[in-house]
């Protein structure tokens, strides 16, 4: 394995960033450079799209037309390609964003915040989608656009949460108190989740003793599962994608003054 | 394919509706994701490029009073 | 608990209980109208729905509760706003008290002029919405922990949106949420009595989120208030 470690010392000697000291943690303390992350993130980003629409393309191919069809549901039940990726992106989005919010209030990485504001709108779109794609599954399912289950209510008020969000990064005028608001909002919101989720599902099964689940996903057979899995990995591909580039977006809006954003903009605009 | 043809992929035993309709707003929705920073960034490279524009002027305006204090 | 030691621990909890409860009786007639708000919305109930007391009587419970739930987020939005205006906020920042102290006596004031006489009321109104007789005790009991924890939730949403001029809807929008598993037990212990079931173990839970809300909303608040009111 020498050859590996010397591979690697001479790859982080030629790196243009290399200090004295290589520190574990410098991946770290390096990411929350916002001159550093627009670069780098400019060089991943080609690769980034390419494996999201391949993935996603793969995914939904298989499941719509190549899947087997539910016993109960019918070819509706193709909904849930898109319908459970997008659910669990918009919790996961969520935390990302409460993470980020953290990170940034312990460490005082403005990129930390930049991130929080990137991922809400994310979040919020793909928690509408998962309410929309819901609610037409269950118009031939149950018969009805709209029943109140436990994963759709918890769903709804996981939209209001990042509407919250938003709207209180949009009232301050002042950056800082934006960014720290949101975050201590967000990280309240993440305290709350497992209690709201727990407390809707209660609710909903004290009201209706018998529910259809809306994904079966364990007891689902290989052949329908599989794509489900693609689907998913196909859906964090591309939140990374949405989310990387929004990010890009905001360390543009917020570091304008700075040399190294002049220089590019020059760059681009008179190239 | 788990179909027979083109035309029953698109109906679906009659649930076509249901399915092509979620997968439409789900792809029109990533799709805006995406190409909404990208064209907002166009906006914002823009603006800062104006913005560049002016402080240069301004600059190149002072300067120029201050010549003509200088030789009056 | 008169000790010199003793008296420094609470004094800040005390000292601002003291003042909020001056203050709103000071100002009686602005502090009785989440109360009023209560009594006059429920009228609308009848109004709007059916006057018929078995219809009443299914909806009674729920609705009293989202009285409640709506009339304490409209007075919550001032907890901090006045002192906000007059600079005693900041003077609340810079005491050498841990602030989640003074917070949680604001909170208690805000709780015993609000919660309290709502919860106090609640019977009356029960009666005039047909609430069935086995539902009167647990609607207090669920009422008075309830209203605690909303007032307690409510002060983190103030406390995020004290500086801005249009913070009340802003408000709204930020604590529904988190409103929302209080007013599902809530009206889960009142409809359990109701309907003839066990209506502790809902209550036992809404005291846990109340336990929860007293160790973590005062921490919260203060987070916020220290970010969002010095500007």
């Amino acid at each position: 394995m020498n050859w590996l470690s010397n591979w690697l010392s001479n790859k982080w000697r030629s790196n243009n960033w290399q200090s004295k000291e290589t520190s574990s943690w410098q991946w770290f303390y390096r990411l929350g450079s916002p001159r550093w992350f627009y670069l780098r993130s400019g060089q991943w980003l080609p690769w980034l799209s390419l494996a999201a629409l391949l993935v996603l393309a793969t995914g939904l191919i298989w499941g719509l037309a190549f899947a087997p069809e539910d016993a109960k549901q019918g070819n509706s039940f193709r909904i849930i390609y898109i319908h459970v990726p997008a659910a669990f992106l918009a919790q996961s989005g969520y935390f990302i964003m409460a993470i980020a919010g953290a990170i940034g209030l312990i460490w005082k990485m403005k990129i930390s915040f930049m991130v929080m504001k990137a991922a809400a709108p994310i979040g919020a779109v793909l928690t509408f989608v998962a309410l929309f794609t819901g609610a037409v599954w269950g118009k031939p399912t149950w018969g009805a656009y709209w029943v109140w289950d436990a994963r759709i209510t918890s769903m709804l008020i996981l939209l209001f949460l990042y509407a919250g969000v938003m709207a209180l990064q949009y009232a301050y005028h002042s950056v800082d108190a934006a960014s720290k608001a949101s975050a201590i909002l967000a990280l309240v919101g993440t305290v709350n989740i497992p209690i709201i989720n727990k407390s809707v599902d209660w609710w909903y099964t004290l009201h209706q003793p018998a529910t259809i689940k809306l994904t079966s996903a364990p007891s689902m057979h290989m052949d329908m599962f599989m794509p489900l899995l693609v689907m998913i990995v196909g859906f964090y591909l591309f939140y990374a994608l949405a989310l990387i580039l929004h990010t890009r977006n905001e360390i543009l809006r917020r570091e304008r003054k700075t040399s190294w954003v002049r220089e590019l903009v020059t760059a681009k605009a008179g190239g | 394919m788990y179909f027979e043809n083109f035309a029953a992929l698109i109906n679906m035993d009659g649930h076509g509706v249901y399915v092509w309709a979620s997968v439409a707003v789900t792809l029109a929705a990533m799709l805006w994701l995406v190409i909404a920073p990208v064209i907002g960034q166009r906006g914002l490279i823009k603006e800062v490029s104006r913005d560049i524009q002016r402080q240069q002027d301004r600059q190149l305006a002072a300067k120029k009073t201050f010549n003509h204090e200088e030789s009056n | 608990m008169s000790s010199p030691a003793a008296r420094k621990m609470n004094s800040g909890f005390v000292a601002w209980l003291r003042r909020d409860l001056l203050l709103a009786y000071r100002r009686r007639g602005e502090v009785a109208s989440p109360v009023v708000f209560f009594m006059m919305v429920s009228t609308l109930i009848p109004l709007g729905l059916t006057p018929e007391a078995a219809q009443l009587e299914k909806v009674a419970a729920g609705m009293i509760w989202i009285m409640a739930l709506l009339a304490t987020l409209l007075s919550v939005d001032g907890l901090f706003a006045s002192d906000y205006h007059d600079g005693s906020l900041e003077q609340m920042l810079i005491t050498p008290q841990l602030l989640p102290l003074p917070i949680l006596g604001k909170v208690t004031a805000h709780w015993l002029t609000t919660g309290l006489p709502l919860t106090l009321v609640s019977p009356l109104l029960g009666l005039m919405l047909s609430l069935p007789a086995a539902g009167y005790l647990p609607l207090i009991c669920s009422l008075a922990l309830g209203t605690a924890c909303l007032s307690l939730v409510g002060a983190v949403g103030a406390a995020l949106t004290v500086s801005l001029r249009k913070g009340g809807l802003l408000l709204s929008l930020l604590v529904m949420p988190l409103y929302m598993p209080v007013i599902i037990f809530g009206t889960a212990t009142v409809n359990a009595a109701v309907d003839g079931l066990n209506w502790l173990p809902p209550l036992a839970i809404l005291g846990a989120l109340f336990a929860a809300s007293v160790a973590l909303c005062p921490l919260a608040a203060a987070g916020a208030l220290r970010v969002t009111a010095s500007n």
